[in-house]
């Protein structure tokens, strides 16, 4: 592809926390360097979170490992606006600072439902998850099974050079898919990674439980390619424009 | 008898002034002899010079003293270069970096010449190191090492949480991101237990759930507390990583130059440190190489050892010999003997606005340039530089050299600065000074007498004689060939002895002043250039020495001309009761003159009172009072001894407004005060100089031959007549060299130098009578001057002892008649 001819890649960074989306944003970044992106961010209020504070032996445990009172609803809506609003202006700063695009959206619900949706105008989703310690870890990069070469193996090693680490190939193992699934996951939750890239279109993960599995057991951010093209399961927003056909109609 | 002053004779011509033959030089010119490059008649300070450059025990440094153009600084340097060239060569000093205590830089002892080649040797290692260590930090092994670890301690974490997630999720315990961080909820048909419905619940439900969630809530915290441990441990690893790797880069290229230095154990320990350092701060180096990639430069021709962060390895040389074969200890002349210029000093630099320093910024002084051999210094010089005589004897005191800022002394600069070790001083100091200086020193100076044991006083002049003349003339040939002068003739050689004679102010010597001499060396070559001469003739020598009084003989030509005016009243014929041609010396820079003064004197029946003019207006100094004081006490302890001293007498210097000191003049004065008792004229033609003692002797002087010249030229303006001429102390005989014209008119009759011994002897010359002494009945006789000057003393007792009984018409009431 000529330099004329570059295509601009959309990512939507989404996370329910500023610490989520910071980690993402920084690799977004990365991504906005090596190609013309616009960027978008998605800040969801996961009700669960507010459910459970409320009980009396709840606490929260910090990334430093110290237990503290848990927030009130009161304070947790309260963390959260704030939470949004410097997840917004962290944003804006990286977008104007490359003179791209940028917007953003607050919402309310279950955060990879909530994305799946939301990124159907969008090349990459990027789901936030805070680092748990300090450590550099390695690109992971999921290829459906039998494939050494993908759009994810490839955006993988871009990232992984503009990171300055190392990229490490994971498919799922012979066997049922279900297992094959399990002892993927595993793997995952066992490698130390920086971000995990996965092409819902190449597979193995399709679906939003999937996503949310990888998410849970990465615990680091999760690349998506393909995200416009999974099925929608909302309706568009104002705020999250749908993505624009071939001759550049809405 | 009439008294005719013209039959008083005087000195011989001869006696006038000793002039040089030239037949008796044994050359026709100075080109002809050898030049004698060294001094003569200063045995005495070059022995000590001799002593202080050869001693080598601690205390015995040097105060060289003598008027300055003797010589002394040629001697001095001369000298201390023949005994350095014997002695060994020192050692060279470094400051290195004190890598525990950065702010106690460490000297560093190395053989002479090994400095500079260790400092070359350590920028050589510091620019390898700088390719070394990152070539090696990018190495596979490394990189593979690092990945492993990493992995490794990632892996450990991942793991651990992804045990308790699994276990979480084992006990339906599902984890929760909030913006604060985790939390944990139970799951119960696939969703979260909200507190809604955790209310709904049984105790027996909500009692499992709140166990296991606090249960699980303590193991999360225990789990994300592990992580700075294991970063803890992951780093230590990572250190033990890099100081291996290090290590194998250090040791090889620290070995070479182990190897180079292995028989200076000074540098050997020190590179021993260096390898710890490099070893500990290997980082110093990657981040080197990270910003040479950025530069403009090829890393090939890099110099990282200019770079700031390898200050921690520079050899800051302090004193570089070229090595043991340089050739002897060093002699150091430091002209501008400051506090810094001496023991050095440390600079700072500014950096975010606060003054910061390091090991590097020290900066030697001359003490560290001579340690090990000699320092010359100008004494004056380093007494009115502030602090630089305290800080040059504590560091001889305490033989090491301290550097001090005087900032810091003053309390005035409040920053960071440094405790660099003293480096032991092994110093002899040479002070050049005058005199007066040394003395001050040693009255005022405790410590002064301690540290300078030794002085080498030149002297100002040598003996005239056979011995020495020759040697004179073959140092005046050595001064002509170092300036670069034409060859002077026998008879300019001559002319240039006389003059040394004239300016050592004594027949029997020469001045010692070369300096003079030299300038009046040049100035006669000059003259004889003009003259179209190849060689420097007496005549050119003589229009020197007339040109230089002519330049600084205005004042003295003016004051001439007041007195030929009649503006100031001097006599030089006739005669005179109470009045006498007094003389003085007028000095201006080298240039001396004389001049005549009236003395006066008035006396009348008094209380025994001597009014000194001079003294009584402050125009007087201390030694003319004293002086006059002495004549007072002759007067009383002389005459009319068996009664009350009752004279009441006035001296004066007419016609002087400028103040007058010394006692040369007293016998002057005496002789006024004399004529005016005995009412007997003073031949107005002579002038008279020499001090008095209280038992009539006439004593030396100074300056005789500009006094004796200075009544000459005013004689002369007037027309010599044959009743003229100048009584002087017969002591200062022997200090005569007149000038030529003074010593024709002496030869002709016109003029005359009479010398005298008492004051009787003078008394008598100046009045023509005889002064009388006391016979058998103790009387003077009665017509001599001092029997009239008793008679008269007699007389005043006598009147006052009137006035006493009767006790009318004293002035002043009449306590003042009484006997004492």
């Amino acid at each position: 592809m000529s330099a004329a001819t570059v295509t601009r890649r959309r990512i939507l960074i989404g996370a329910g926390s500023f610490a989520d989306a910071e980690t993402a944003i920084a690799i977004a970044e990365r991504i906005a360097e090596a190609v013309a992106a616009d960027l978008g961010g998605v800040m969801v209020e996961e009700p669960d979170a507010a459910g459970v504070a409320g009980l009396h032996c709840q606490r929260v445990v910090t990334s430093s490992g110290m237990l503290m009172v848990a927030p009130s609803s009161a304070q947790m809506r309260i963390l959260v606006a704030s939470d949004a609003r410097a997840f917004r202006a962290r944003l804006a700063r990286v977008a104007e600072a490359r003179a791209l695009h940028w917007s953003f959206e607050r919402r309310r619900g279950e955060l990879v439902s909530g994305l799946w949706e939301a990124a159907r105008s969008w090349d990459l989703l990027l789901l936030g998850h805070r680092p748990v310690h300090r450590r550099r870890g390695s690109v992971v990069a999921i290829l459906p099974t039998g494939a050494s070469e993908s759009d994810a193996r490839a955006l993988g090693e871009t990232l992984a050079s503009a990171l300055g680490t190392g990229i490490v190939t994971m498919g799922p193992m012979a066997g049922a898919e279900a297992e094959a699934e399990e002892a993927l996951l595993r793997r995952v939750g066992r490698t130390n990674a920086a971000v995990v890239i996965v092409d819902l279109a190449a597979g193995p993960f399709r679906g939003p439980d999937a996503l949310r599995r990888l998410l849970d057991a990465a615990r680091c951010p999760v690349l998506v390619i393909g995200a416009g093209r999974a099925p929608a399961t909302i309706a568009h927003t104002t705020q999250i424009p749908p993505a624009p056909h071939e001759d550049g109609s809405t | 008898m009439a008294f005719n002053p013209a039959e008083i004779p005087g000195l011989p011509a001869e006696e006038l002034a000793r002039r040089c033959d030239p037949a008796e030089l044994p050359f026709g010119a100075t080109d002809e002899i050898e030049g004698l490059d060294q001094l003569i008649g200063q045995d005495r300070a070059m022995d000590a010079i001799r002593l202080a450059a050869e001693m080598r025990h601690r205390g015995f440094n040097l105060f060289v003293l003598g008027p300055t153009g003797t010589g002394r600084r040629s001697a001095v340097d001369r000298l201390l270069a023949e005994q350095a060239q014997k002695l060994p060569v020192p050692d060279d000093w470094a400051y290195v970096n004190n890598f525990d205590a950065p702010d106690k830089p460490r000297a560093l002892r190395l053989p002479p010449g090994t400095a500079q080649r260790l400092r070359g040797a350590m920028q050589g290692l510091v620019d390898d190191l700088a390719i070394d260590i990152p070539a090696l930090f990018e190495s596979d092994e490394y990189q593979t090492q690092r990945r492993a670890l990493d992995e490794e301690y990632g892996e450990r974490q991942e793991t651990a949480m992804a045990d308790f997630v699994e276990k979480a999720k084992a006990e339906n315990v599902a984890l929760l991101r909030t913006p604060m961080g985790f939390m944990l909820a139970a799951i119960r048909d696939g969703k979260v237990v909200k507190t809604e419905d955790y209310d709904k619940l049984d105790e027996a439900e909500q009692q499992a759930i709140d166990e296991k969630i606090a249960r699980l809530q303590e193991e999360l915290a225990k789990v994300l507390r592990e992580a700075p441990k294991l970063d803890k441990e992951l780093r230590g690893k990572i250190e033990i990583l890099h100081a291996s790797m290090a290590e194998r880069a250090v040791s090889a290229r620290v070995g070479e130059l182990k190897a180079e230095f292995c028989d200076i154990a000074a540098a050997c320990a020190y590179l021993d440190d260096v390898h710890k350092d490099m070893i500990a701060n290997a980082e110093l180096f990657l981040a080197a190489q990270a910003n040479a990639k950025s530069g403009p430069f090829p890393e090939a021709i890099r110099k990282y050892h200019r770079e700031p962060p390898f200050e921690r390895y520079v050899v800051n040389v302090m004193v570089s010999r070229d090595g043991p074969e340089a050739g002897g200890a060093p002699v150091v002349a430091e002209d501008l003997p400051t506090l810094d210029h001496l023991t050095g000093r440390i600079e700072h630099v500014s950096q975010m606005g606060a003054l910061i320093t390091n090991f590097t910024l020290i900066k030697p002084g001359a003490l560290h340039r001579a340690n090990g051999g000699y320092l010359v210094l100008d004494a004056r010089r380093v007494l009115t530089e502030p602090f630089a005589w305290e800080a040059l004897k504590q560091c001889l005191k305490n033989r090491s050299i301290a550097i001090t800022s005087m900032a810091e002394r003053l309390s005035m600069v409040s920053t960071t600065s440094l405790q660099p070790d003293p480096i032991p001083l092994r110093v002899r100091v040479v002070l050049i000074g005058d005199r007066v200086l040394h003395a001050l020193l040693v009255m005022l100076d405790p410590d002064f007498a301690d540290l300078f044991k030794l002085q080498a006083d030149f002297e100002e002049s040598i003996d005239r004689t056979g011995d020495t003349v020759v040697p004179f003339a073959r140092l005046i040939a050595a001064h002509a060939v170092r300036d670069g002068l034409k060859p002077f003739a026998a008879a300019g050689v001559a002319r240039i002895i006389d003059e040394a004679t004239r300016i050592a102010d004594d027949s029997k010597k020469l001045t010692l002043h070369l300096g003079a001499l030299s300038d009046l060396m040049r100035e006669a070559d000059h003259y004889a250039g003009e003259a179209g001469r190849a060689r420097v003739e007496a005549e050119d020598v003589a229009r020197a020495v007339r040109e230089k009084d002519r330049r600084a003989s205005r004042v003295k030509d003016r004051m001439q001309e007041a007195v030929t005016r009649g503006t100031i009243l001097i006599d030089t014929d006739g005669a005179k009761a109470g009045q006498v041609n007094g003389l003085s010396v007028i000095g201006l820079g080298d240039f001396r003159f004389g001049r005549p003064s009236r003395i006066t004197a008035r006396c009348r029946m008094g209380a025994g009172k001597l009014i000194d003019i001079e003294r009584e207006v402050e125009l007087g100094g201390p030694l003319h009072s004293k002086g006059v004081l002495i004549l007072a006490g002759y007067l009383a302890a002389t005459y009319a001894l068996d009664a009350p001293f009752s004279l009441h007498a006035s001296l004066v210097f007419e016609q002087s407004y400028g103040g007058v000191d010394g006692d040369s003049a007293s016998s002057a004065e005496l002789y006024a005060l004399l004529s005016a008792l005995s009412e007997l004229p003073v031949a107005q033609g002579f002038a008279v100089t020499g001090s008095v003692n209280q038992t009539g002797d006439v004593q030396a002087i100074g300056g005789v031959n500009e006094k004796i010249e200075g009544f000459f030229e005013t004689c002369l303006t007037r027309g010599l007549t044959v009743r003229q001429g100048v009584l002087i102390p017969k002591s200062n005989v022997e200090h005569l060299m007149l000038r030529d014209d003074v010593v024709e008119a002496a030869r002709a009759g016109r003029f005359r130098v009479i010398p005298v011994a008492s004051i009787d002897e003078g008394i008598a010359i100046l009045t023509g009578r005889a002064a009388g002494a006391r016979d058998a009945t103790g009387a003077f006789p009665e017509d001599s001057v001092n029997g009239r000057v008793e008679a008269r003393l007699r007389e005043y007792a006598e009147a006052r002892r009137r006035f006493g009984r009767t006790g009318r018409g004293e002035e002043g009431g009449g306590g003042e008649g009484d006997a004492p």
